[in-house]
């Protein structure tokens, strides 16, 4: 509560916050805010600029931009979301058993985490495509993949250095299992940094993801995702702005936030930063 | 003496004169037949071809000015226009914002209009009605509809395809179809289809000359992509190529123009109209309704 009160006071936490929200509310309540079904096509409409009907304008197919970036939040969100997840778990697991039991193990995991951040994140999501076939699902695991290092490595220096202080040292000696120090004791000191880590891989998960489906390998149609609009909209930047304005500016807004919300989140949850306040 | 008219004439012309005055203004119809009558012979509707007709030209075509009946100028096709300062040119601001060339028009032949394969009387045959659609879906075994896959290629080979698989996915959708996009490589895709493995594909086809090497195009290669088989097909197609008898084609065609609609292993979707501008030197210009110039019989009149 604390650090929230303090977050809230931390103008980059609150601009990111505010903007988070509103692209979760709208997210969360799109088949309710979306003035129109965003899969309905008006064939007399296409292409036409913002107005009283279509308060953003209509895409190639008549269909109403302003719904389909609406319902397009949930593609980028839901997507964002589980791939923090699977890469948050899974990073964060590898990561404590690397840097609490270390030696051997702890070469093992950071080794397979160097070859794959060799990967470019776009190569390794094409190849996942290519395996598991374009969609949704396909992006938010080739994101997730592509987190799992960073987390993994976070964790490893968080636990590399709570490892050592005397309460994880007195646990030892008091006989509890290595498993319970490191679960129970040592790694909700390493959250912080972590969630700092989350907001930012949310925002990377959500650029990658639209980055995918601008390749035709993410979302697929008629799927309103904002990475296949953007990718639309190139064959009529001159003809039809708004079609490629609106949808880039609904991403930009979702990565400005989480940038904000990850430097207010810093701000609050560093102890030398928070000793000062 | 001067012939006087009688009062009986003249009531009875007034009455007529009173009734012409005072007909209402007849209600604008839409339809029917025109029957121009002239006493000389037309030589040729193209207006580009006999200006001297204008008069029926006017009847005929619709012009950037209308003459009213006092002979000034009044907006047509064109809402305004302006002589430029030396008088020798004319800019006229049209009405419309584009003209279409019969984009956008409803289409379900298999050939376009203008082809001898075409048949005006099947036209509407299927008509739109998706509550049919879905009777008929219901009674083919699926009442809550079905999914299914449209396979399409790249859109650097077909451009469009991908957009015209969305209109369909969103169109079938109506009826309780789930259609899935599938696009694949060029190679990919034309293997696929060759071997039949795809539940649907779009293609196009266009620029041949024969119908009957069309019909076959669709059905009869080697193939046989849309695993068709039909004996009365191909014995039509062999028939219609044969045969030089123009009336004998258009009937053979008409039958399989028929069975194109009634077994629907393909179905048209869209005509892309074909829209060629030429000068007005070209003198009797031709095309084909597949497509081909047909320069055999133009030639070009300088001015």
């Amino acid at each position: 509560m604390a650090a929230l009160r303090r977050l809230l006071r931390n103008p980059a936490g609150v601009i990111g916050l505010v903007g988070l929200t509103t692209l979760l509310v709208a997210a969360l309540g799109a088949d309710v805010l979306a003035p129109f079904d965003p899969l309905e096509q008006h064939a007399r409409d296409r292409l036409l600029p913002p107005g009283r009907v279509y308060l953003l304008g209509t895409d190639d197919l008549g269909r109403d931009l302003l719904s389909r970036i609406i319902h397009g939040s949930r593609i980028s969100l839901a997507v964002g979301l589980l791939s923090v997840t699977l890469g948050g778990v899974l990073g964060v697991a590898t990561g404590l058993v690397a840097g609490y039991w270390g030696r051997t193990v702890d070469a093992m995991i950071m080794r397979v985490w160097d070859a794959l951040l060799a990967f470019p994140a776009i190569l390794l999501g094409v190849v996942l495509a290519a395996i598991m076939g374009p969609g949704v699902v396909t992006a938010a695991v080739a994101v997730g993949i592509n987190n799992m290092p960073t987390f993994s490595r976070l964790t490893r220096a968080g636990v590399l250095s709570e490892k050592e202080k005397k309460y994880a040292l007195a646990a030892k000696a008091a006989g509890v299992s290595d498993w319970r120090i490191a679960f129970r004791h040592i790694l909700p000191n390493c959250v912080p940094p972590l969630l700092v880590q989350l907001a930012l891989a949310m925002a990377f998960a959500a650029l990658l993801e639209a980055s995918l489906s601008f390749l035709g390998l993410g979302a697929q149609p008629p799927a309103p995702s904002w990475g296949s609009m953007l990718s639309r909209a190139q064959g009529y930047l001159r003809l039809s702005p708004w079609f490629g304005v609106f949808p880039g500016l609904a991403l930009a807004l979702l990565l400005i936030s989480l940038n904000f919300l990850a430097d207010g989140l810093r701000d609050v949850l560093d102890p030398r930063r928070a000793n000062l306040d | 003496m001067a012939n006087r008219m009688n009062r009986r004439e003249f009531l009875l012309a007034s009455a007529l004169l009173a009734a012409a005055t005072q007909a209402p203004a007849a209600q604008v119809k839409r339809g029917g037949k025109l029957r121009y009558a002239t006493d000389a012979d037309v030589l040729h509707l193209a207006p580009w071809v006999a200006m001297t007709q204008s008069h029926i030209f006017y009847t005929v075509y619709d012009t950037l000015v209308v003459r009213d009946l006092k002979g000034q100028l009044t907006p047509g096709l064109a809402k305004s226009w302006k002589f430029s300062q030396d008088g020798r040119s004319l800019t006229f601001d049209l009405q419309v914002d584009a003209y279409l060339f019969g984009f956008g028009e409803v289409w379900e032949a298999p050939l376009p209009e203008g082809s001898i394969g075409y048949a005006p009387d099947l036209k509407g045959k299927i008509g739109t009605d998706l509550n049919k659609a879905k009777r008929l879906i219901a009674e083919g075994g699926y009442p809550n509809g079905f999914e299914s896959t449209v396979m399409i290629g790249p859109d650097s080979r077909a451009p469009g395809m991908p957009m015209m698989a969305e209109i369909l996915q969103a169109d079938l959708k109506k009826i309780g179809v789930n259609l899935k996009i599938e696009q694949v490589e060029a190679q990919v895709c034309s293997d696929r289809w060759s071997a039949g493995k795809y539940d649907m594909s779009i293609h196009s086809y266009g620029r041949i000359k024969e119908p009957g090497e069309l019909f076959q195009a669709m059905v009869w290669r080697k193939e046989n992509p849309e695993q068709f088989r039909a004996p009365e097909y191909g014995k039509l197609i062999d028939e219609g190529m044969a045969t030089l008898d123009e009336k004998k084609k258009q009937e053979i065609y008409h039958r399989l123009y028929e069975i194109i609609l009634d077994e629907c292993f393909c179905i048209p979707v869209a005509a892309v109209p074909r829209t060629i501008a030429y000068r007005k030197s070209v003198m009797n210009f031709d095309w084909s309704a597949d497509g081909y110039i047909r320069a055999e019989n133009m030639w070009l009149e300088k001015a």
